[in-house]
């Protein structure tokens, strides 16, 4: 296959579910205008990748070959159908005009952005060139991919085989889906083509981060969500060896920035979408489900009255449960084990309790180490100094990202006393837990920086 | 601004020694194999010592030769060692289907990698020897093993 034609396979790939995405925006949002332009990219590819792998795994259910015609079909008569049956709204955007106008004055604006534009030109390069492919992805989610693509499905009648042998059988099937799509889009296993859309994931995080905390606070803050999310390191290294961590973040991202914007706004379809875009993190990985428990942490402690509130649960736990049923209920029939079930019994409890010292040493050298997190954490903590003590931003309402980081780290702890698995305190098992707190933390950090340059 | 102006240039400066950290990490790849072929670039990620530099010429002549409909079953060094779980998550990757599951398939066929303890059932002879501890095993009576034995790998 030549290059020009393996190139036009891949923009297929990655436009196929944009339309979905674009189709199943319409249904939830009619025509409204309710992202700006690069903004709704993000979402309409990141929603449409998502919901394309839940209808692969929804045709392997029904033992249906993948297929150009049965792979495109669906996405084809969605884009139809909402085309002609939605008619145009109202344009909320028109309130929210894109014009670049920082208080932060050149050339430290031209700066950040110089920086930022860098460090995502430098992952674009490297991600591929294949500079680094992780075991976890050679191993398990590429391993996958290859099987799927042979079958032109997933073959569910060989799961009690394949899960006799180490390879996280029980994990969710978005990164092996999303691979395999691209490879049928192909005609053939290559191992770098899928690589591509990690690297959207990767910037997507900053720019949604970007427009987001941009419509909610100010230019500052989004500017400097995108500089710090756009230079993480270590999330730049599990992207460029191909690991499932920016698309969770990406879809955690996406969710808890909805979600605050549904509360401000009251508006009930916007909490729809982010109680999508949560439940989809738990499509990609098992993480996923105390990711969802910390982003519902913030609906319960808006201000949003007792009654609305409890209603509010309710949609928001549902749809989140509602896209993962039919993964969790295959796992169920097929017996599929996490690998850390056999490390909990009765004992373990106790134990875990006696040595959770170590887990608080573990997460205090991690926190600090400048080669994973920069200096995000210290940053983090005079922030909280700075707003707790010095009454900076007293009128935020921060505690969308605070209470969300508190309720990671003490589920996280949890999950280390009562299984002592091995290598839990490894810097490959903590770093990637820790990813999603972090992007938190520079979501609170960049609205009080904001702050500190505003009194100015 | 002036704390937010020293926060920025912190992160920067952290972010560039790693970043030169990281180069001479990457500065052989760069130089040996980026620019190179995607099968050099392969052969390079198959292995992770100079004893296991031919291993992607073995996994090729196997995807060659052996049928798809055919069960491959490793022999390598024991799967808690490092060298024993690379090659083995290796061998799958690129053989599918020829080998899933945990080894115990019913088998014609045995591939024999950087195991010295090997021995050969009764009912099996070499195929095809790829060097010291590393071969190719087929079952004495396969319809197939003249086509394939016959094939030697360069």
């Amino acid at each position: 296959m030549t290059l020009l034609v393996e190139i036009f396979c891949l923009y297929m790939s990655l436009l196929i579910p944009y339309f979905l995405g674009e189709a199943l925006m319409r249904l939830i949002l009619k025509r409204d205008k309710v992202f700006y332009f690069l903004e709704g990219i993000f979402y309409k590819w990141a929603l449409g990748m998502g919901a394309t792998t839940l209808y692969m795994f929804g045709l392997s259910l029904l033992k249906i070959k993948f297929n150009y015609l049965t792979l495109s079909l669906p996405a084809i008569v969605a884009v139809a159908f909402s085309y002609f049956f939605f008619k145009k709204s109202k344009n909320i955007q028109e309130n929210h005009k894109f014009t670049i106008s920082s208080p932060i004055k050149a050339p430290w604006n031209n700066f950040l952005w110089g920086f930022i534009i860098f460090n995502l030109a430098m992952v674009f390069v490297r991600v591929l060139f294949a500079e680094d492919n992780i075991w976890d992805n050679w191993t398990m989610w590429a391993y996958k991919a290859k099987v799927y693509l042979y079958h032109h499905g997933i073959p569910l009648e060989r799961f009690p085989e394949f899960k006799l042998v180490w390879g996280n059988w029980d994990y969710p099937q978005h990164a092996p889906l999303l691979q395999a799509w691209v490879f049928e889009w192909l005609g053939y296993g290559n191992d770098y083509w899928p690589r591509f859309p990690y690297f959207i994931y990767f910037a997507g995080i900053g720019l949604i981060m970007y427009f987001g905390l941009r419509r909610l606070w100010n230019e500052i803050v989004g500017t400097l969500a995108l500089f710090f999310m756009s230079s993480l390191i270590f999330l730049q290294q599990i992207t460029i060896g191909i690991l499932t961590e920016p698309i969770l973040i990406f879809y955690y991202v996406a969710g808890v920035l909805l979600l605050i914007r549904a509360i401000k706004e009251k508006d009930m379809r916007l909490l729809v979408l982010s109680a999508l875009f949560t439940g989809l993190t738990l499509w990609v990985k098992n993480e996923g489900s105390v990711l969802i428990m910390s982003t519902m942490i913030i609906l319960v402690w808006s201000q949003i009255p007792l009654k609305e509130k409890i209603k509010w649960l309710a949609v928001y736990g549902f749809t989140a449960v509602a896209v993962n049923l039919p993964w969790e209920i295959t796992k169920v029939v097929l017996d599929l084990k996490s690998y850390m079930a056999p490390y909990t019994n009765s004992t373990t409890l106790l134990n875990g309790i006696s040595n959770s010292g170590t887990y608080v040493n573990a997460m205090i050298k991690l926190l600090l180490f400048l080669d994973v997190h920069n200096i995000v954490w210290l940053l983090f903590l005079y922030c909280v100094y700075k707003k707790l003590f010095h009454k900076v931003c007293p009128e935020e309402n921060l505690d969308y990202f605070l209470w969300p980081i508190l309720f990671q780290f003490a589920a996280y702890f949890l999950v280390f006393v009562i299984v002592p698995f091995p290598d839990r305190y490894s810097f490959d098992t903590l770093p990637r837990l820790m990813i999603a707190p972090t992007a938190l933390a520079v979501m609170y950090s960049s609205v009080v920086l904001s702050y500190l340059v505003l009194k100015k | 601004m002036k704390i937010v102006k020293v926060v920025i240039v912190i992160w920067v400066v952290v972010n560039f020694l790693i970043y030169f950290k990281q180069g001479r990490l990457y500065f052989n790849y760069y130089k040996n194999s980026v620019f190179q072929s995607q099968e050099i670039r392969d052969r390079l990620n198959t292995s992770i010592d100079d004893a296991s530099l031919d291993f992607y010429d073995v996994v090729k002549f196997c995807q060659a030769a052996v049928p798809e409909n055919e069960y491959i079953r490793f022999v390598f060094p024991h799967h808690s060692t490092r060298m024993g779980a690379f090659l083995g998550a290796k061998g799958r990757y690129y053989l599918y289907p020829r080998n899933y599951g945990d080894n115990t398939r019913p088998t014609n066929f045995i591939l024999v990698f950087l195991e010295p303890n090997f021995s050969a059932p009764q009912d099996f002879e070499s195929c095809v020897n790829f060097g010291k501890d590393k071969g190719l095993w087929i079952k004495k009576d396969h319809p197939l093993k003249a086509k394939i034995c016959h094939d030697t790998p360069s």
